[in-house]
């Protein structure tokens, strides 16, 4: 048991990581060729608009849910948008926030263009830590907008008309999984500007726009589009009751400042708090770098249902260190 | 749908010859069937009653309130005005539709998702109407049900085998899609026994949504008791009363391209889920005689008809080339963006890494 321990703890949680998140993608943008369908409930961005899918997110299907009038929500209706949000938490709690690191399809994107960037020889960019609290509030925003908008379609606020059903999925028409993800197949038709109404008109342009943004953002900012997806700030909701988990003994932090630096989404708590003993931070992706990179004995780890499957030690970390340059 | 006056006269004279004005004309008078006209299925009882016959509704915008579930916002059932086209992923279990008429000798069946086949209860009052029950659930019955009723009845020497058919798609995508990935129930399925069938390929996507749009590229097949008929005579007739006659190959097959018949006055009256509906006749006369209920014949046409639904073409509405544009408009203000970020928290010292 402590050999495996030990082999775990020096493993290279960065080349793991590359094969699970190739594999995920495969198995959500293709799965569908090979009859396979996960749900449509996911805790992550397989894309409903992209034919071959092995599994769909469940923001689609939540913001569907949203459009249905209050006086349903306690017949038959409701009882199925309650099945919908437990099979997402359901889905969710095996994970925690690591769906986003491991699974996510558009994550992975990203995530292949850093290293396309960092081929490149091209320089990060990185927030101050005012402007990274400024724009984590996006996604708080969005998330609050994508339930709202399709509640104003079922029902009346404050007297006022109710909205037609085009705008009936807003985040999706400008989440750029939609844009992207069926390009995969090759079906670029979700690029095109739709002048049927003024309402698709403009979310299609917005939808456009985020995609330009999307590329280059996160082509010179490692995981750019996570600060601002409403998926993680969902998660962040349920992230207590999640069976993986980040944890620190603040005790044997020397706040060297490794784990902020190898943060892709650059999370200054994970080196500053001390207190805490649950990390995971609402943009925390749980990738798990923090952990490959901390010198100290045991001060990070991630467990699963209370047992420990990957520790911070001296050893792993100057193997690693020995294996790779961190990047900066 | 259309009125006569919009109609060239040769179109007039095919239409008059295939019955195809009659289809669907008020059944109320009881069980009288004109000699060669052909039989149809439809949603509604007659012509007449059609929702923009009635209320000045444009076709199809009654979606929300067909058959299946229920609407808070719409009218009471009753007041509602029965749409031409069935409602798409919203199944319901007791389904009905109508006849023009019927002949004395008459059958139906359903074929199922699951190539299973089952009686059609029809009934004959009025022109007629027939009906079937289909399960509110996953499994065997997700997926495309095609209806046929049959008749036969000889008049002077001929001996008439009129088949009407109808295809309804069961589904909820609250069901899951698994369905999607069973080949069988992506392609149209026949039924043998049946005289004479119109199949159309192509008609609904993976998801069991009607996919047929104007532009398209149409590809029917003519089968006579399920093997190719050729030299069978096909009328199309569009929505707005387009009309063309062709005649099938050795492979009784027949490919022509829908023609866009959807014109706005103005843009803003321009609706993507305009749906117009597209009539398929089909006949055929077989130099067959024989005896038919005590009444010798000397010759057999058969006819069949078909009907389906079909949407404006995606292009029509929607242009890849300004959303490219705005995406590169979108990456050159975020490059610009990034770069002015840099600069202004550009310091003029580097970062040292310590790698003791």
């Amino acid at each position: 048991m402590g050999k495996i321990k030990r082999a775990l703890n020096l493993a290279d949680i960065g080349r793991f990581r590359f094969w699970v998140q190739l594999l995920f993608f495969a198995l959500l943008v293709y799965g569908g060729y090979l009859a396979i369908n996960i749900g449509d409930q996911l805790p992550t961005f397989g894309c409903v608009f992209e034919e071959g899918r092995g599994g769909s997110c469940y923001l689609m299907g939540f913001q569907h849910q949203m459009a249905t009038p209050w006086s349903r929500l306690f017949t038959g209706r409701g009882i199925g948008v309650l099945i919908g949000l437990l099979t997402f938490f359901g889905f969710f709690i095996i994970f925690n926030k690591a769906w986003c690191g491991y699974t996510c399809p558009l994550g992975t994107i990203q995530d292949w263009l850093t290293i396309l960037r960092r081929r490149m020889g091209i320089r990060d960019s990185e927030y101050s830590a005012a402007v990274f609290k400024r724009l984590k509030i996006i996604k708080y925003v969005l998330l609050l907008l994508l339930i709202l908008i399709p509640m104003a379609i079922g029902n009346s606020f404050f007297g006022l008309g109710k909205l037609n059903h085009d705008f009936g999925v807003p985040f999706c028409m400008v989440c750029p999984g939609r844009t992207v993800m069926p390009l995969f197949i090759g079906d670029p038709s979700q690029l095109a500007i739709d002048f049927s109404s003024l309402t698709k008109m403009v979310f299609t342009t917005l939808g456009m726009l985020v995609t330009g943004v999307f590329f280059v953002g996160s082509f010179l900012k490692k995981r750019f589009f996570c600060l601002f997806c409403p998926m993680s700030a969902f998660h962040y909701i349920f992230h207590k009751a999640g069976l993986l988990r980040l944890i620190k003994d603040g005790s044997k932090c020397t706040k060297c400042g490794n784990c902020y630096r190898a943060c892709d989404m650059g999370i200054r708590a994970i080196a500053e708090d001390l207190e805490s003993r649950n990390i995971v931070k609402d943009d925390c992706m749980m990738c798990l770098k923090c952990i490959a990179v901390c010198p100290e004995d045991g001060c990070l780890k991630a467990s699963w249902l209370g047992a420990t499957v990957y520790e911070a030690t001296a050893e792993g970390f100057y193997k690693r260190m020995g294996d790779e340059e961190v990047e900066q | 749908m259309f009125t006569i006056s919009r109609i060239p006269p040769k179109a007039l004279i095919l239409l008059a010859l295939l019955g195809i004005l009659t289809a669907g004309a008020d059944a109320s008078g009881g069980d009288i069937i004109p000699s060669t006209e052909p039989l149809w299925l439809s949603l509604s009882p007659a012509e007449s009653t059609r929702p923009e016959a009635k209320t000045g509704k444009r076709p199809g915008s009654t979606e929300h309130s067909a058959e299946g579930e229920e609407c808070s916002s719409c009218p009471p059932a009753e007041r509602r005005p029965q749409s031409r086209f069935e409602s798409e992923h919203r199944p319901a279990p007791l389904r009905r539709y109508f006849l023009n008429g019927l002949a004395p000798e008459a059958e139906g069946y359903v074929l199922h998702p699951d190539l299973t086949v089952d009686e059609l209860k029809l009934e004959r009052q009025g022109g007629g109407s027939a009906s079937v029950e289909l399960e509110m659930s996953d499994g065997p019955h997700h997926g495309a049900h095609n209806l046929y009723v049959v008749d036969r009845e000889v008049r002077g020497e001929t001996l008439h085998l009129r088949t009407a058919k109808w295809v309804t798609i069961q589904h909820s995508c609250g069901w899951g899609h698994a369905p999607k990935f069973n080949d069988e129930r992506q392609v149209s399925q026949t039924l043998t026994s049946v005289p004479l069938e119109i199949v159309m390929d192509d008609l609904w996507d993976t998801n069991f949504h009607s996919t047929v749009m104007s532009g398209d590229r149409i590809n029917l097949r003519v089968l006579k008791y399920g093997e190719p008929a050729p030299g069978a005579r096909v009328t199309v007739i569009s929505e707005k009363g387009w009309l063309k006659t062709f005649i099938t190959d050795d492979e009784g097959r027949v490919a022509f391209q829908l023609v866009r018949d959807y014109y706005p006055d103005a843009w803003s009256n321009f609706h993507r889920g305009e749906r117009g509906e597209i009539k398929f006749g089909a006949d055929l006369i077989s130099d067959e005689q024989g005896e038919f209920a005590g009444q010798k014949y000397d010759d057999i046409h058969l006819s069949t008809t078909f009907s389906w639904r079909y949407y404006p073409a995606r292009r029509e509405y929607t242009s890849l080339v300004i959303g490219l544009l705005i995406a590169v408009i979108g990456a050159g203000l975020t490059g610009v963006g990034f770069i002015v970020y840099r600069r202004r928290r550009w310091t003029g010292l580097k970062r040292l890494a310590w790698n003791g």
